[in-house]
């Protein structure tokens, strides 16, 4: 393999020396437009916000473990579920996705990298600054305290004081910046980039769900964005959006917060469903069943997802026809979702099914999902919900579709594609106490909340009475908090050792899979593949490795292995590593504390280096280098 | 703006103009909550000064009339740089540039009459959401500008061919958006409250 | 005129200027000359053509959308269908207004249509509810533990002292009519406005301080009239301008309603200012409900 640098003089590197592909070590992480380095950066931050995010759950269950606990004062008792919720929804589950689409998009659908990879650089840089601001609040004068869809006018100045809203708001407001940007990347890279025979209908069905997912980004995240300014607008200088006394109607943030919110829950899910529909097939030995009624279902869920956003809010007054209008929706989203259970299903029926730890965690996901949708449906009623709002009920609802359906998802994914990742094998001993405790844990914690919430007990109060009945049923919950953080300590263990172990060597294709990312070595070099590949139908792959099953005529798979050859030609373009994402994320995070602090020299010095590392990022280019893959050391 | 692959492509969009439509979709939604807040505030100010205390009609027609002759301009300097005329396509790009100052030029001159008036953004919900609103189509013209004052630039320090239509596409692109968030605040914000 | 399919003509940007800058011109003379009339619903309609065709030409021909990829289209049309969809829902939603009413105190396009605040609920089950007219919407939120202690006042009164409107006037002997404690509860309704020293909020809420007394000296029914039917419109006190809406506190008892004013006149300063203070009796609430006024008759009586 011959690398040769192509080095461009221009405006940014004369500031800074542009890393070129030789550069190693710190520096060319903090540089990278590599996918798979980002998509693995995404992966370990959003790791460790989970492995936060529960220590912060377990914490809470520890003060609810019996009545009239003063383990954590009401102060640090809303910080904490605060903080539980907007790191988990956040920090945690949603820079998931982003991770494993960062990663695996370029490989499933035959592309080299992302359409704009410095534009990638720049959504991760940008989602750590959203993130250290937001957790810096600990440190700075109190963490955020209302709740992680800060209801005005809770946010309210004269109702919060202190500063820890203003980190909510500007860390969401940059992070979200960085979602969007790697949304619309996304989206154009599965659109431009295909391999050659990838037509739409032979995309992976994670490819399907990422896109819909993006697209769902790029329509939710703007309200959320508009509501997040008018809130810091409210508060840094003193407009009346969500001022009562003035007017304000606090009503209306809740309108763009939750417009934003439903399709925020389809945007954390549907890569799960992705992944699901990767890993059951791989180990059911089984094409995914009903694969178009799998996409439309996934867009009808995407495009219904912004027609429900009223049902968070049937107590809030909607009247009749608005809250008859809302519940309907509501019921009518659960029938593609039931349609993807059932092919889930269906896939597996007849299939030689392998149980390693990522069909677990996929059979898991099942489970659980359905039981969660299945109360989803019981609150979408208007008038039940009007019992059961704010309650305990609600709570184990929306852990069982978010935490036991998207996070069990993508751990089903993250034991499929593990390998993939970082050339190791996990172990698949290990993986099922993982699965066990993981599995038994967050159903002891959320099984028992249902009944909770329908005996009256509210979500976020600090603690409770003795005598109300609610003494067994939360201590039975606490202690499953602790199994499954066992749980999460196993893995993480598990993790250090693999990553250690030299003999844990993972093949390329170690589940015998469907789609083109095992076609090539784990992990992938630097440019992923060797040669265009050919798509010849869906799971081209699987059709390489058994060309019996394969259903496309001569003639149009020696056009479609014309075009690659054709594409070869043009050698293999890597594009250069850049400093510029990073300083303009830097400016952009000492901006929001100018914002906060009202710090109007910082302010300024911020504005001048983001319009300066802008253009520099501008007038850079592409840069980058060639790969030259010798014949011999094409195809191991 | 890059394009990392020169092989085979999957659709026949340059990636660029590809992006920058996916963002003015986006754009839409951003402008819809603004636009949406504003009309859900709208009739809801506790105090004065109301719209059509403040409103110029005449001032803002003669502001939206710039704002649609710059695009006009826009398009014309997108024409001359595929004819390769780069000398008239940088009298045009100019006169957009010239066009989008005068604009914001009036804005600044609309919100400082506002301000005397005592319409704040601390005044009134109107005084809120009316300055954010137009605050926020303000620095998209702003940010217009400054873009395209670095095209103007760059095509003085390197040749500039119809090689780079792309770029020059994508920041009409964008301008002519701003152009229509424009035409749509013009009708919903200032027009109706005159009937 | 040049006819360059391919890359489009200069000749069509022209055209499309000159077209886009006469419907400007248009908007600008229906509004400006009334040229459809004042008032005219056409108007309205017009306006909202010319714009779409504006919108429509400028992304068609200057972004060439027209002759442009589908794709494009199809992704800018969704966005647009989105927002447009989404937000007219959204603000029809706050059209529908029932959102005032379950969480707010009572405002003006309300009153006739209750008496009671157990009447609140058919309220909103009726549903669509327009509001009155610009400017005079208010929006308050009672603060929950406050409501939540007028709840349990009401309940407790219901079989004490103080009994329903209807059988008060004989079993209420005059002198043995004690607003003192009554008084400050009721007060806990109005202080989320006029705050709980009477201050009220510049701009929005006047101050009960004084100008209670004042409104007293002149007339002594005007009190009772603006809370038994509330107050309605731009109001003047001393020199600061209010405009807001006083809900209408009808659905109180007499006692309460004698009870609060009495309360307010012998509060903070008030004493020092009003002139020969004679208690509310529940009976003279009583009389003046016989009035029936509406809360714009309020204004036109104010002293």
């Amino acid at each position: 393999m011959a690398i040769s640098s192509q080095s461009a003089k221009n405006l940014g590197s004369k500031v800074l020396i542009r890393p070129n592909s030789q550069t190693k070590g710190i520096v060319s992480w903090l540089t990278t437009v590599d996918h798979k380095r980002l998509g693995i950066m995404y992966l370990v931050a959003s790791f460790l916000f989970l492995f936060t995010a529960t220590i912060e759950s377990s914490l809470i269950r520890t003060q609810l473990i019996r009545p009239n606990n003063t383990f954590l004062s009401p102060e640090i008792f809303n910080q904490m579920f605060t903080l539980h919720g907007v790191t988990m929804v956040f920090l945690a589950i949603m820079p998931m996705g982003t991770g494993f689409a960062n990663f695996l998009v370029p490989l499933m659908i035959g592309a080299r990298d992302l359409a704009f990879p410095r534009l990638n650089a720049f959504g991760f840089w940008i989602y750590i600054a959203g993130a250290t601001l937001f957790y810096s609040s600990i440190f700075l004068g109190g963490a955020p305290n209302a709740g992680w869809f800060a209801y005005a006018p809770l946010t309210s100045l004269s109702a919060n004081p202190g500063h820890g809203i203003d980190f909510y708001m500007i860390g969401l407001f940059l992070a979200g910046m960085g979602t969007l940007a790697t949304a619309m990347n996304v989206i154009v890279t599965i659109i431009s980039m295909r391999a050659p025979g990838m037509t739409l209908w032979r995309m992976p069905m994670f490819i399907w769900m990422v896109l819909i997912t993006m697209f769902l980004i790029l329509f939710a995240f703007p309200p959320f964005t508009i509501a997040l300014v008018q809130v810091i607008m409210d508060r840094s200088f003193g407009s009346l959006f969500y001022v009562p006394e003035q007017g304000g109607m606090p009503i209306l943030w809740q309108h763009l917060f939750w417009i934003f919110g439903h399709p925020e829950v389809y945007i954390i899910v549907l890569p799960a469903f992705g992944a699901i529909s990767e890993v059951i097939p791989a180990f059911s030995r089984k094409p995914l069943s009903g694969y178009p009624i799998m996409v439309f279902s996934g867009m009808s869920i995407g495009f219904m997802g912004f027609a429900v956003w009223a049902h968070h809010m049937f107590t809030t007054g909607l009247g009749p026809y608005g809250e008859m209008a809302f519940a309907v929706t509501s019921f009518v989203i659960g029938v593609p979702t039931g349609a993807k259970i059932f092919n889930w299903v269906m896939t597996m029926w007849g299939g030689k099914i392998r149980l390693t730890t990522s069909m677990l965690f996929a059979i898991g996901f099942i489970v659980t999902f359905v039981m969660g949708g299945i109360t989803g449906i019981m609150v979408a009623i208007s008038s039940l919900d009007a019992q059961i709002n704010s309650s305990y009920f609600l709570v184990a609802h929306f852990h069982y579709a978010m935490g036991g359906g998207a996070l069990l998802g993508f751990m089903a994914g993250f034991y499929y594609w593990f390998p993939k990742f970082t050339g190791k094998m996990l172990s698949e001993k290990v993986g099922r106490f993982v699965f066990a405790l993981i599995a038994v844990g967050f159903h002891t914690v959320f099984f028992p909340q249902h009944f909770l919430g329908l005996m009256g007990m509210p979500r976020r109060i600090q603690t409770y009475a003795d005598g109300y009945g609610f003494n067994t049923l939360n201590l039975i919950s606490t202690l499953g908090s602790y199994i499954a953080l066992v749980g999460a300590c196993l893995l993480a263990y598990d993790i250090i050792v693999t990553m250690r172990s030299k003999d844990r060597k993972a093949p390329n294709d170690p589940w015998d899979a469907r789609s083109l990312e095992w076609s090539i070595p784990s992990p992938p070099p630097v440019h992923d593949f060797d040669t265009t590949p050919v798509v010849v139908g869906q799971d081209t792959f699987w059709l390489e490795k058994y060309p019996q099953f394969k259903n496309i005529s001569k003639q149009e798979e020696s056009e479609i292995a014309k075009l690659a050859k054709e594409s070869d030609k043009h050698g293999i373009h890597m594009p250069g590593a850049s400093w510029w994402p990073l300083i303009t994320s830097v400016a952009l995070f000492f901006g929001g504390y100018s914002i906060i602090f009202d710090n109007i020299l910082l302010g300024i010095i911020m504005a001048g280096l983001l319009i300066f590392s802008v253009h520099a990022w501008a007038f850079e280019g592409v840069g980058g280098y060639y790969v030259t893959v010798d014949n011999d050391g094409g195809k191991k | 703006m890059s394009m990392t692959s020169h092989g085979y492509r999957s659709s026949n969009i340059k990636d660029p103009k590809l992006l920058m439509w996916i963002f003015l979709a986006s754009d839409c939604m951003f402008f819809g909550s603004l636009i949406g807040t504003y009309l859900v505030y709208r009739g809801r100010s506790l105090v004065g000064p109301y719209p059509q205390d403040l409103f110029d009609i005449p001032l803002t027609t003669i502001s939206t009339f710039v704002l649609l002759m710059s695009s006009f301009l826009m398009v014309m300097a997108l024409y001359y740089l595929r004819k390769n005329k780069i000398q008239s396509f940088r009298l045009a790009t100019f006169g957009v540039i010239i066009f989008g100052s005068i604009f914001l030029g009036f804005q600044v001159f609309e919100f400082s009459h506002f301000a005397h008036e005592g319409l704040t953004l601390q005044q009134n919900l109107f005084g809120s959401s009316f300055y954010v609103l137009t605050g926020t189509h303000g620095i998209h013209v702003a940010i217009g500008v400054l873009w395209l004052i670095s095209l103007l630039i760059t095509s003085y320090i390197r040749p500039m061919t119809s090689k780079d239509e792309v770029y020059l596409d994508v920041a009409a692109l964008y301008w002519h958006f701003v152009d229509i968030v424009w035409i749509v605040i013009f009708t919903v914000v200032y027009l109706i409250e005159f009937i | 005129m040049s006819h360059n399919n391919h890359k489009g003509g200069a000749a069509i940007y022209v055209i499309t200027a000159v077209f886009l800058a006469i419907l400007t011109y248009i908007e600008f003379g229906l509004i400006q000359y009334k040229w459809l009339g004042d008032g005219n619903p056409a108007t309205i309609l017009t306006i909202v053509a010319l714009s779409i065709v504006k919108f429509i030409a400028v992304i068609s021909i200057f972004m060439h959308l027209k002759d442009d990829n589908k794709t494009l289209f199809g992704f800018f049309a969704a966005g647009l269908v989105f927002a447009f969809a989404i937000f007219v829902a959204m603000s029809f939603l706050f059209t529908v207004n029932s959102t005032k009413n379950r969480i707010a105190a009572p405002t003006t396009d309300n009153l006739s249509s209750h008496e009671s605040s157990n009447h609140n609920i058919l309220v909103e089950e009726a549903g669509f509810r327009f509001p009155a007219g610009p400017k005079n919407q208010a929006y308050v939120i009672e603060r929950p533990f406050e409501s939540t202690k007028d709840y349990s006042f009401s309940l407790d009164s219901s079989n004490s002292s103080v009994s329903s409107p209807s059988n008060s006037q004989d079993s209420v002997a005059l002198e043995s009519f004690d607003w003192q404690e009554l008084g400050q509860k009721t007060f806990n309704s109005c202080s989320s406005c006029h705050q709980a020293t009477g201050t009220g909020i510049p701009g929005a809420f006047p101050p009960l301080n004084k100008n209670a007394a004042l409104k007293y000296n002149s007339d002594r029914e005007y009190l009772l009239k603006a809370v038994t039917f509330g107050l309605t419109g731009e109001i003047d006190v001393d020199g600061n301008s209010y405009n807001s809406a006083m809900p209408a506190w009808g659905y109180l008892s007499d006692e309460e309603i004698a009870a609060v004013l009495n309360y307010v006149l012998s509060s903070w300063d008030n004493p020092n200012t009003v002139v020969n203070f004679e208690a509310y009796s529940p009976n003279d609430v009583n009389s003046i409900r016989a009035l029936n006024l509406s809360s714009d008759d309020t204004l036109k009586q104010r002293p």
